[in-house]
């Protein structure tokens, strides 16, 4: 994507929009100049590689082309930030899954189980909507260390070493915590009904 | 859906979840230590380095303790670099957990224990509560603790240890941790009427109900969150447990969370014109524990005299168990010296012929089984038949009185709650409850290992007995042990096998326990607990087995036996009652064969059947024959409280199958029938038998309400063939 035009970084996020809503690649070019560097940088904190957030980048501003319209955001960059967050954690797991192995997403799986409630009741049933409200609700109950690290292990599938290196703490209290965040999640699921049969 | 597929819909759900979330997780980094300040950390051990020999000699000084407390704690003590030095807990269960936190952190120790009690059962869905202990110094380590321990759902108490020296009396005297020591001791100066006697058994959550419903502000004490309910009862559950019982319309009620020392209980006061009834009721059971009736002014009082007694235990009763043998006691009791062979008359049904050996064997044991009991003797209840052959008859369990005061025991050694029967030879104990098994492995850790499992499993509403009997080198018992009870008497009866049925396998006998179920409902008025020896005549005879194998008997008819009892060689039916299937044959039977769990035995079929009526009998089923057969599917216990069990055994030799089993009932007769299906029907006699097989039928309590007995029976093919009830049978 060029971007030479340094007019975009003077324009008002509503013009860049119209631009959007009238299906002018020059709106395109406008985005890139006001939020590349920003874009980048949500992504480049998620994905560690240039290459990769570069990208992500790419993929944010078609992202953004295929949505807008019929979304007409009120605030471009958070809009795009948002966007740039999902592409980004999408990428940083699918890099993951495939640079670890299915090794490690079977461990991961493996762990999982923990989080599955039994059922006392045969006719509860499982909806995947559901399910992922669930659990972020019930990620939200809990402290933001315990969640950093729940999801840093099953989302991104990183290592129980590369948790404490980056959250700052030893393996073993990675460990425990994950342990407890199972059994508090899986007591949640339970409490919502959501439950394996 | 299985567990795998649900955790693999979890790891595909998380992608939906909010990406804020997601994005927050990764793009966090624990600030690091800028550069510079990396060598500033470097000079500083160097430094320490340098200071090793002095700092040796201090860092294994204790400085401070913390304590952490569920229901039993762990105490740490802490150097001054706030390392744990020490750490122990009187509970087996936290033990290891204890000791592998020594020279951890005071950080990584407290979440390394909060995740072990988190694992053992003491925070649960029930319990969420956690006490901390600190000395003084130590508030800040406490705080930060607290803060990275702490779940949004916790309750956690937290007590400031300012008198050591007091707090370590108590804790050494109620073996318990300092942190609760101190806890109890401030509870006990802030509140009139509270005796630490009565809380420190209780768990940490417990106690966190009593302060929080009793507004109770001990001085040093904090309580942040909310206790969970323990799984109790609710008050309006104990209302209506006391207004069925009084039968009344109260103008007023009351009712008041308490502890009689050892579990959380409520008390009930109604109130009707001037008189009153007071009740005191299990929180866990909602059984009634006291009744007091009593004038409207003076039944407060009187409560308050019966509370006086709750918890109470000598103080110069050492909280140990005495192996010494029991001394005669100092009052002429009269002595009940019949021998269980007279108790039991003989009746006009067919008895065994017992040997001439095993009559000389009983005969010469069989004196002054009846041991007197300390304060009298023993005498059956009023409403009881004089004859003799009534004496030992099971009753009916709910006709029994409720349980009035089981801590009055009548026995020399009772120690706190646990019941100890004494009558020589045999010695033992009850155990009625949770609290107690837990108290009795804090007292013998190095013998029952394994009642730990038990302690975590589902022990709500069993209770145990343990008899100290024999074995054979093979791990039979040597002894039979069989429960029957009289009005408030519990009987232990063990019989001792003659010298055939023990055979030349008596080569190393060894004294064990032998573990023994009971529903806690069937010892309810239980007041003291007697051995008696049977005789041959007693076991096999017909009578006995009245005791605990009666027609109409609820299946919650306390009978136990270790289901390994050697089977003379007589021809004799067995004695266990099978759960099977419905259909009735109007087959004439061709043989019938002796049931023989001897599977040593050569020359016999070696069938074997048994009924298994409930968990307690699986239980029991499974401590023997689990000896003998590996990986055996068994049912759960929530199965059994609404199936039985048929299991069957047989020897398999040379891995030729086998047999087809089928059962029938007729005329409250349960037939198990084997049909061999090898050569056509032929019977062989194999030398040496290869392995046991098992096979298990499974049906309602319903269907065999009615089964007095089982007989095992040898099918031909065309009998086994003919017969419409192989969908109950697995063919082997």
């Amino acid at each position: 994507m060029n971007r030479v035009n340094f007019k975009g970084n003077n324009m008002d996020d509503k013009e860049i929009i119209d631009l959007f809503f009238g299906r002018d690649e020059k709106a395109l070019e406008y985005t890139a100049q006001k939020y590349d560097s920003y874009c980048y940088a949500v992504a480049q904190k998620i994905l560690g590689s240039e290459e990769d957030a570069k990208e992500c980048v790419n993929d944010v501003l078609l992202a953004a082309w295929d949505t807008i319209p019929p979304n007409r955001p009120e605030k471009l960059s958070l809009y795009l930030g948002k966007i740039a967050k999902n592409i980004s954690v999408n990428k940083l797991r699918a890099i993951n899954a495939k640079k670890r192995g299915a090794d490690m997403i079977k461990v991961c799986l493996d762990e999982l189980v923990e989080v599955v409630p039994s059922s006392d009741d045969p006719t509860a049933l499982l909806e995947t909507e559901e399910l992922s409200r669930a659990i972020e609700r019930g990620l939200k109950t809990l402290s933001a260390t315990n969640r950093r690290i729940f999801i840093s292990r099953y989302y991104y599938l990183e290592s129980i070493g590369e948790i404490a290196s980056r959250l700052g703490m030893n393996e073993n209290q990675v460990k425990l915590r994950l342990s407890r965040t199972r059994e508090k999640l899986r007591k949640y699921l339970r409490k919502e009904g959501l439950t394996d049969e | 859906m299985n567990k795998k597929q649900y955790a693999k819909q979890i790891y595909t759900a998380l992608e939906n979840i909010d990406s804020e979330l997601l994005y927050d997780a990764r793009a966090y980094h624990a600030p690091k230590i800028l550069p510079y300040l990396r060598y500033a950390i470097a000079a500083v051990i160097v430094l320490c380095v340098l200071s090793a020999a002095l700092i040796l000699s201090a860092e294994n000084a204790v400085r401070s303790y913390i304590t952490v407390d569920t229901n039993y704690g762990v105490t740490l003590e802490m150097n001054a670099d706030n390392t744990v030095i020490k750490a122990a807990s009187i509970a087996p269960l936290y033990e290891k957990a204890a000791e592998s936190c020594r020279k951890l952190s005071v950080g990584d120790a407290v979440e390394q224990l909060i995740a072990a009690m988190g694992e053992r059962g003491g925070l649960s869905e029930n319990t969420n509560t956690v006490l901390f202990g600190a000395t003084s110094e130590n508030q800040e380590i406490a705080d930060a603790l607290i803060g990275s321990v702490a779940a949004e759902d916790s309750c956690i108490l937290r007590v400031t240890i300012t008198d050591e020296a007091a707090a370590d009396k108590l804790a050494k005297k109620r073996r318990i941790t300092m942190g609760k020591a101190a806890l109890l001791l401030s509870m006990q100066e802030a509140e009139n009427g509270i005796n630490e006697n009565r809380l420190f058994r209780l768990t940490a959550n417990d106690i966190a109900l009593l302060t929080q419903k009793h507004g109770i502000a001990a001085e040093n004490v904090t309580v942040s969150g909310e206790p969970l309910d323990g799984g109790y009862l609710t008050e309006k559950q104990v209302r209506q447990i006391a207004l069925k019982d009084a039968n009344i319309s109260p103008e007023n009620i009351v009712i008041e969370l308490d502890s009689d020392g050892f579990q959380l209980i409520y008390t009930v006061l109604l109130y009707e014109g001037d008189k009153g009834v007071a009740y005191v009721i299990s929180a866990q059971t909602g059984e009634i524990q006291r009744v007091i009736h009593a004038a409207v002014t003076t039944l407060r009082d009187q409560l308050d005299r019966v509370r006086e007694e709750f918890g109470t235990i000598s103080d110069s009763t050492p909280v140990s168990y005495d192996d010494s043998p029991t001394p005669a006691p100092a009052t002429e009791a009269p002595v009940d010296d019949r021998t269980a062979t007279e108790i039991i008359s003989p009746t006009d049904g067919e008895r065994l012929t017992p040997t001439d050996q095993d009559k000389t064997m009983n005969n010469d044991s069989a004196t002054a089984t009846v041991a007197p009991t300390e304060s009298g003797v023993t005498q059956p209840s009023t409403e009881a038949s004089t004859s003799p052959d009534s004496y030992l008859i099971a009753e009916k369990w709910d006709e029994l009185p409720p349980l009035d005061d089981i801590q009055t025991l009548q026995y020399e050694y009772a120690i706190g709650w646990i019941e100890k029967f004494d009558t020589q030879p045999y010695q033992g104990y009850m155990i009625r409850n949770t609290r107690e098994l837990q108290q009795y492995i804090d007292d013998y850790p190095e013998k029952e290992p394994q009642m730990r499992d038990y302690f975590i499993e589902s022990f709500a509403d069993l209770s145990l007995v343990v008899v100290n009997t024999e074995e054979n080198y093979t791990g039979d018992y040597l002894n039979s042990v069989y429960f029957f009870r009289r009005g408030d008497t519990l009987y232990v009866g063990v019989f001792e096998r003659t010298s055939q049925t023990r055979g030349d396998l008596l080569k190393t006998p060894r004294n064990v326990q032998q573990h023994l179920y009971v529903y806690q409902k069937d010892i309810i008025g239980v007041k003291e607990i007697k051995t008696v020896q049977l005789t041959y005549e007693d076991v096999f005879g017909s009578e006995l087995e009245k005791l605990y194998v009666s027609p109409n008997a609820p299946n919650n008819t306390l009978c136990t036996s270790t289901w390994s009892d050697n089977v003379p060689e007589d021809t004799f039916t067995t004695r266990y009652m099978v759960n099977v299937n419905l259909r009735e044959f109007n087959q004439t039977l061709e043989e019938t064969y002796p049931m023989d769990v001897n599977f040593q035995n050569k020359n016999r079929y070696d069938h074997t059947a048994a009924l298994i009526r409930s968990a307690v009998e699986l239980r029991r089923y499974r401590q023997v024959i689990d000896k003998t057969i590996s990986d055996l599917p068994y049912p759960s216990n929530s199965y059994m409280e609404d199936h039985a069990i048929l299991m069957t055994t047989y020897i398999e030799r040379y891995s030729i199958p086998s047999y087809y089993i089928t059962a029938w009932k007729r005329n409250g007769v349960l037939y198990v029938g084997f049909t061999d299906e090898s050569s056509g029907g032929q019977v062989r006699n194999f030398i040496s038998p290869t392995h046991v097989r098992v096979g298990m039928i499974e049906l309602t309590k319903e269907q065999v309400r009615d089964v007095d007995r089982i007989e095992i029976v040898h099918l031909t093919r065309k009998e086994g063939r003919t017969g419409s009830a192989f969908a109950l049978a697995d063919p082997w």
